[in-house]
């Protein structure tokens, strides 16, 4: 391998491993600033709160000064968006048993516990348990026995009558007949171990209108979003009110559970028909920083929390009833919370959201002008990719992305589709000015000092085209590679030259050699006279220029 | 080429041998964790993982040890005089280095594997779940040794200690940025590639 080739590659090597280390770190810094702005508005805004009392059936058409005064609070948990967004959790959520994305889910590693799993293989859904026996001594025994289950119904044995599910998303409560949603098959079925059944609901019409993705339990990144729900235990006229008459919270009490759409609705279904229900139910995402908010799909929201709200009327025989839901989401950065509650018609009976402000106030200016400053540092390359894909994002993808910045202002901004494309291209680019200025000054920095060491024309044009494309790890692989060579003064034109290049890189000049000019005297095979010991005259040589 | 190798492994035998202990003790807190169940040998677990953790911190010292040794002795030089070229002797440096992460890493899964399939149920999400995370990790330790490489080819011992801890930990970290999956294969990957292409064109461009 020659020298260019040998240092090409050296190069490359210092820049991918320059490139890797200061992503990191960058990321890390951005991170830790991430979490001192979530913390601060933490602080700033502790909760959004949320009180009603008109939805439930009772209380209709009369004096709303009776009604109880019940309130749901969201808020978001110091740290904990920020956290649940890394790598290492989201892969110990999505690969974990009982995570939102595994399809095992029931489990223990003792193997005399339940273990409820879709297998791959077969296409059918596994439960593997244990079950009291007594043994024909007349001791108590343990047995173990394994349930398999398909479209068309349940054996105690792998059958391929059974049939395959394909794309399985199950309802993860436990106290009922699991529900299933196949995304290959487009319909629910309920499968009962007991009773060894399967039911099976209508087939969902394929015109892209239903996509669930999440059935009963409609939670992401539950350990981002606190709701609760707080009831007094007087009306406002002092009288006490009981306090098992409501139920809010992941499982419904009815036959009714909420399922989610990719669209961001939320739909019902009838649990005894496996029927969906439509509804005008969505999530919505909260106002923040270049966003407007409203309705949004489960991804463009860090967290989010669905909760059933139930209840018992005075007179109802005891029977829970669908009073509505709440529905609470936290942004993509996790500054902001919105919070509605839904009447059971799907419509909006009170709101409420974190104010969007609080981005310019007082100490969160700083931080955010910070989160600026940082983002500035990033490759203005990839921070230029991060306007492509913006909305294509997952909301909790910045959080853990090294190249392209989801949540950079770039980012927020290109999300913020209002005006035309081109305008809000502009709009976005404007933040791509401080890294610009920045890589402007490395650049200039690097064609001085190659200019200086003494680098040809084209390697300089290749070194600021580097650093305006790459910015600060272009800049380092530069300082680490430059050719580390101590000057000396041109004896033409009195600047520092390199030693190691033939001419002077700054006037052409090449080295003056003195020319080696053999003296007229010479050194005999003769014996000296003893006697004479005065050197002999030598002629002295004659100076180059001679 | 054998020569060279146990050459180096006499030479480091103590930080080559100490990744071998620390997967010793996580042998053992599995074996026990296996029998007396997850929950009371929780301590133990933590203990073992911290361990390992600590033995990447080892892998790398391994690394710097070889290249601030031979920096400072003047080995390589001395064996350019011979039969041998520089870049043989930095194959059989980064060979040792990749045994002793193997010596490390594959009991440990050799002992999760026999231990899943005899005390946990047969579920298939098990198999990729060990193998990302032992390729993950085998791949985290080599490239904590090549960041030994790289920052061990100095004389100044402060660039030697600082700079080793701070590589140290943004590597590390990557696994906490990307969790164990493929995608943080491929970056290490990347990154043990360019590490080893810095260090080899560092110490084969040396003077003598």
């Amino acid at each position: 391998m020659n020298a260019r080739r040998h240092n090409l590659a050296n190069v490359l090597a210092t820049g991918v491993v320059a490139a890797v280390l200061v992503l990191t770190g960058l990321f890390w810094a951005r991170s830790l600033w991430g979490t001192l702005r979530h913390n601060w508005r933490f602080h700033a805004v502790p909760e959004v709160r949320v009180g009603w009392s008109s939805p439930f059936l009772w209380e209709r058409g009369n004096d709303p000064n009776l009604g109880a005064p019940y309130v749901l609070t969201a808020r978001p948990l110091p740290d904990a968006p920020l956290r649940a967004g890394l790598g290492l959790v989201q892969y110990v959520l999505s690969r974990m048993p009982m995570g939102p994305e595994s399809y095992v889910y029931r489990w223990s590693l003792h193997p005399d516990e339940d273990c409820l799993y879709y297998d791959r293989t077969l296409g059918q859904i596994v439960y593997n348990g244990t079950k009291k026996v007594t043994n024909l001594d007349g001791k108590p025994a343990i047995a173990h026995f394994s349930y398999y289950a398909g479209p068309e119904g349940v054996a105690l044995l792998p059958d391929e009558k059974l049939g395959r599910f394909i794309d399985p998303i199950v309802d993860r409560f436990p106290l009922r007949p699991l529900i299933v949603y196949d995304r290959g098959l487009t319909r629910f079925f309920a499968i009962d171990w007991t009773g060894q059944a399967v039911r099976k609901g209508p087939e969902l019409p394929q015109d892209g209108r239903h996509r669930p993705v999440q059935i009963g339990m409609l939670e992401k990144n539950q350990q981002s979003l606190q709701v609760m729900f707080v009831q007094s235990d007087k009306d406002r006229s002092g009288r006490h009110i009981p306090a098992s008459n409501f139920m809010v919270g992941p499982f419904p009490m009815t036959h009714r559970t909420p399922v989610l759409d990719a669209s961001g609705r939320i739909d019902l279904l009838d649990m005894d028909t496996l029927e969906l229900v439509r509804s005008e139910m969505h999530l919505r995402a909260p106002a923040s920083l270049y966003s407007r908010g409203g309705i949004a799909t489960p991804k463009e929201v860090a967290a989010y929390s669905v909760s059933p709200i139930s209840s018992r009327p005075p007179g109802g025989g005891g029977t829970w009833t669908y009073a509505g839901c709440s529905v609470a989401a936290l942004s993509r950065d996790g500054t902001s919370v919105r919070l509605d509650v839904f009447d059971p018609n799907g419509r909006v009976v009170a709101s409420n959201e974190t104010t969007v402000p609080q981005h310019v106030r007082t100490g969160g200016g700083g931080l955010t002008l910070a989160k600026l400053a940082l983002e500035s540092l990033h490759p203005p390359i990839f921070l230029f990719l991060s306007y492509f894909p913006a909305s294509q994002f997952e909301a909790t993808a910045g959080y853990r992305s090294l190249l392209l910045l989801p949540d950079s202002f770039l980012a927020m901004k290109a999300r913020d589709k209002e005006g035309r494309p081109i305008e809000e291209f502009f709009a976005s680019m404007v933040f791509m000015i401080p890294a610009l200025i920045l890589v402007l000054l490395l650049a200039w920095r690097v064609d001085r000092d190659g200019g200086r060491i003494g680098l040809s024309k084209n390697e300089r044009t290749a070194w600021v085209a580097g650093t305006v494309v790459f910015g600060l790890p272009a800049y380092i692989t530069y300082r680490l590679t430059r050719p580390k060579v101590t000057p000396v003064t041109c004896a033409n034109c009195g600047m520092g030259r390199r030693p190691d290049l033939e001419k002077c890189h700054h006037c052409g000049s090449p080295w003056v050699v003195p020319e080696l000019v053999p003296p007229a005297w010479r050194v005999i095979g003769e014996p000296e006279p003893a006697e004479d010991g005065s050197p002999s005259e030598a002629q002295p040589a004659s100076s180059p220029v001679q | 080429m054998l020569t060279l190798i146990r050459r180096e492994i006499q030479d480091n035998l103590v930080y080559a041998l100490a990744p071998c202990a620390v997967s010793a003790m996580c042998i053992g807190a599995m074996i026990y964790a296996s029998f007396v169940g997850v929950e009371v040998a929780m301590p133990a677990i933590i203990c073992s993982t911290l361990l390992l953790l600590a033995s990447f911190v080892g892998f790398s010292i391994l690394g710097a040890a070889q290249m601030y040794g031979d920096r400072a002795r003047r080995i390589s030089p001395l064996l350019s005089t011979l039969a041998v070229t520089r870049h043989r002797i930095l194959a059989a440096r980064v060979l040792v280095g990749i045994l002793a992460v193997l010596l490390a890493t594959v009991p440990v899964l050799a002992t999760a594997v026999i231990l899943l399939r005899m005390f946990a149920p047969p579920l298939e999400f098990y198999r990729r779940m060990v193998v990302e995370i032992f390729l993950t990790a085998v791949l985290m330790g080599t490239a904590c040794y090549s960041i030994g490489l790289l920052v061990g080819w100095t004389t100044n011992r402060a660039w030697l200690i600082l700079g080793n801890f701070l590589l140290l930990t943004l590597c590390v970290s990557l696994m906490g940025v990307k969790g164990f999956g493929p995608e943080v294969m491929l970056l290490l990957l990347v990154f043990i590639a360019a590490v080893w292409g810095r260090t080899w064109h560092k110490f084969t461009s040396a003077s003598l």
